[in-house]
């Protein structure tokens, strides 16, 4: 695969996925009082479309895209985990000042915060399977391994958390999560 | 008998001296007839006590204040026919602290239940003990959740039925009850039902004494199961919404750590629908009381712990100071005592409750409730009532809001936050009910500020208000 530049393997497919992200924060919560509503209406359905797309499942695009543009393994989960990341330290901002430092750092844990993470890394396992799958069709090369151990890797934690923190409606991650918090700061 | 005995008075040849004392007597009895205390006139016959608690129950949630939607007539009908105080807030907008409140009489930071998580203090007096003790039969059924390592030990209390399951959330279909202490599977059974029929018992043993009875269900909180019967009330229509509203708000900005992932008007239709079915099963009740002949004879009460918001200014759930957290209904019906029903104006406090119940049946109010009796209101509409209360909430973890100290006026309301976290407010509740938008930093703003910073300050003094930090 053609190693291109920085710009073009970290910065556009990060980028890309950033952007969609802020500008649909910024329109959902702005399009909150306009009117018609029937104009509100179609402003938060598309960026609350795009808010998921870029939060949860902006793994697949900024992986695929970065694959693409030879970005390395290291780089690929870079890329996939900036806008989570950054979305999640906007929320966790929203804590300062409310509760102390140590049950600052305990909510690093909440499945809310965790969440997009390990979801950002099951989206790039699923994507870096279908980005061999098409790289291999493109080569015709049958030595290029579709389940590779890192890729792989990457796919099962991401699942396995995902379930843990799904299970259940959450309702079991939740309260295991408030139970240890209890016995920690009580 | 004889013959003169059979004469009434006034045939009766009686001396102008006994005349005199007649008449005198008559006077006097006339004079001081109508300022007896309740509590003497009600010394033969007290009245039986119905609470029935909510949750999460907005104060607009029901057909009487004019929802567009929703069909409550059976509560419509305690409303009407009692006073609905339709200006009724609760000192902490959330379950457990507020729940305490009811029972105790005071606010969060003084009975300590000051979040969902911290602990309830069994020293803490209830109404139900003290109600006790002025010779009712007791019983509190339903929703407890407040925290500790096991249920609590009520005074006062004669049958004890609650749920612990989900950290006392409780569930709406197959909800195991605790039954005076014994862990019951209850499979089948839709927990609003199974509820009521339990208090429908209770009401309906044979007692030698009057019933006081706390009813307190986990309905129309989050989970929102109506049952089977109503799934598809309210299909397709209107649901009216805020125009602020979406379908997107329980899963965006910091609400997804409320925890109600789903699509806004699905769960606003179900909230609805559990709030109908409430109302059916207090239709049974009312039905139950009035076919013992003991409906007038007894003072009922409905009241929810909480408000909720569904989608205004973009929230969800309660917790804040807004109108549609703090607001709740509160209805009471004792044909009785009330002198003329319908509205009331009065700004009323759930911490009020305790000590009207005790007002109501002549007991001693104690000087540690916080609250005052709303007696006076029940008989006067008109009267003033109090002009400004505080309201206090404390952090909760991990719910993204600071610990909040306000003072709400009839005029306005101004919020403190816990310090640097988010900018203090001011709404003019007059020209700004729906409190869009923060005057603090207008001129008309900094006008009025002084002055409610004062009362704030007063109010903390006077109710010895600290602040926690852990909750």
């Amino acid at each position: 695969m053609e190693k291109k530049p920085k710009i073009q393997r970290i910065v556009f497919p990060a980028g890309i996925v950033l952007f969609l992200m802020v500008i649909s924060i910024n329109i959902y919560n702005v399009s909150r009082w306009w009117e018609p509503k029937l104009l509100h209406d179609v402003a938060a359905n598309l960026s609350a479309a795009g808010m998921f797309l870029s939060i949860w499942l902006g793994a697949m695009i900024a992986n695929t895209i970065a694959f693409f543009n030879g970005a390395t393994f290291r780089e690929r989960i870079f890329i996939c985990l900036i806008t989570p990341v950054i979305w999640s330290s906007k929320v966790l901002y929203d804590f300062i000042g409310i509760y102390s430092w140590t049950e600052f750092l305990y909510l690093f844990f909440h499945a809310v915060i965790m969440g997009p993470i390990f979801v950002a890394l099951l989206c790039m396992g699923i994507s870096e399977i279908w980005c061999r799958i098409i790289w291999r069709r493109r080569l015709g090369d049958k030595s290029v391994k579709i389940f590779q151990f890192k890729s792989v890797s990457v796919l099962v934690i991401g699942l396995i958390m995902t379930f843990l923190l799904l299970y259940n409606g959450g309702h079991s991650f939740y309260y295991l999560y408030m139970d240890i918090y209890t016995k920690l700061f009580f | 008998m004889n013959e003169s005995d059979e004469k009434n008075l006034f045939e009766k040849n009686i001396t102008r001296r006994k005349a005199l004392k007649i008449a005198g007597t008559a006077a006097l009895m006339g004079l001081i007839g109508p300022i007896i205390p309740e509590a003497l006139a009600a010394a033969e016959k007290k009245p039986n006590i119905l609470f029935i608690l909510t949750d999460d129950h907005r104060y607009d949630a029901f057909s009487c204040m004019g929802h567009p939607v929703v069909k409550t007539p059976n509560l419509d009908r305690i409303a009407n026919e009692g006073a609905n105080f339709k200006n009724a807030f609760v000192t902490t907008s959330l379950c457990s602290p507020s729940r305490a409140s009811f029972l105790t009489g005071q606010y969060a930071h003084t009975h300590g239940v000051v979040t969902n998580h911290t602990m309830w203090d069994d020293n803490n007096v209830t109404f139900m003990e003290l109600i006790k003790k002025a010779g009712y039969d007791t019983a509190f059924i339903g929703k407890w959740h407040m925290p500790g390592d096991k249920l609590p030990n009520l005074r006062g209390v004669d049958e004890f039925i609650t749920f612990t399951k989900e950290g006392g959330q409780g569930v709406y279909y197959d909800c195991p009850l605790i039954i005076n202490g014994v862990e019951t599977p209850r499979p089948g059974k839709y927990i609003t039902d199974d509820l009521t029929d339990f208090a429908i018992k209770f009401i309906e043993k044979k007692k030698r004494n009057p019933f006081c009875l706390y009813l307190s269900h986990k309905a129309a909180h989050f989970g929102f199961r109506p049952p089977q019967h109503m799934r598809t009330l309210y299909k397709g229509q209107d649901l009216h919404m805020p125009p602020e509203s979406d379908t997107w708000v329980t899963l965006t900005n910091n609400n997804i750590f409320v925890g109600a992932p789903l699509p806004m008007n699905n769960l606003y239709r179900n909230y609805l629908r559990v709030i109908t079915s409430v109302d059916e099963q207090v239709g049974r009740l009312l039905n139950t009381l009035e076919r013992m002949g003991e409906l007038d004879d007894t003072v009922i009460i409905y009241a929810g712990d909480n408000g909720h918001l569904f989608g205004e200014r973009g929230l969800y759930d309660k917790r804040n100071a807004y109108e549609e957290s703090i607001r709740i209904p509160f209805f009471i019906r004792y044909p009785k005592l009330t002198r003329q029903a319908g509205k009331r104006d009065q700004m009323i406090l759930n911490i009020d409750l305790a000590p009207t119940l005790l007002d109501i049946i002549g007991a001693r109010i104690p000087s540690t409730m916080q609250g005052e009796s709303i007696v006076p209101y029940l008989k006067s509409p008109l009267l003033e009532g109090r002009d400004a209360f505080l309201y206090e909430h404390f952090p909760v973890f991990p719910i993204p809001i600071p610990g909040i100290a306000a003072v709400r006026t009839k005029h306005y309301k101004y919020i403190e936050y816990q310090k640097g976290t988010w900018d203090d407010q001011l709404f003019d509740l007059k020209n700004d009910p729906r409190e869009l938008k923060n005057i603090i930093k207008t001129d008309a703003g900094r006008l009025v500020l002084p002055a409610l910073k004062d009362r704030l300050e007063n109010l903390k003094r006077e109710t010895g208000y600290r602040f926690f930090t852990r909750g």
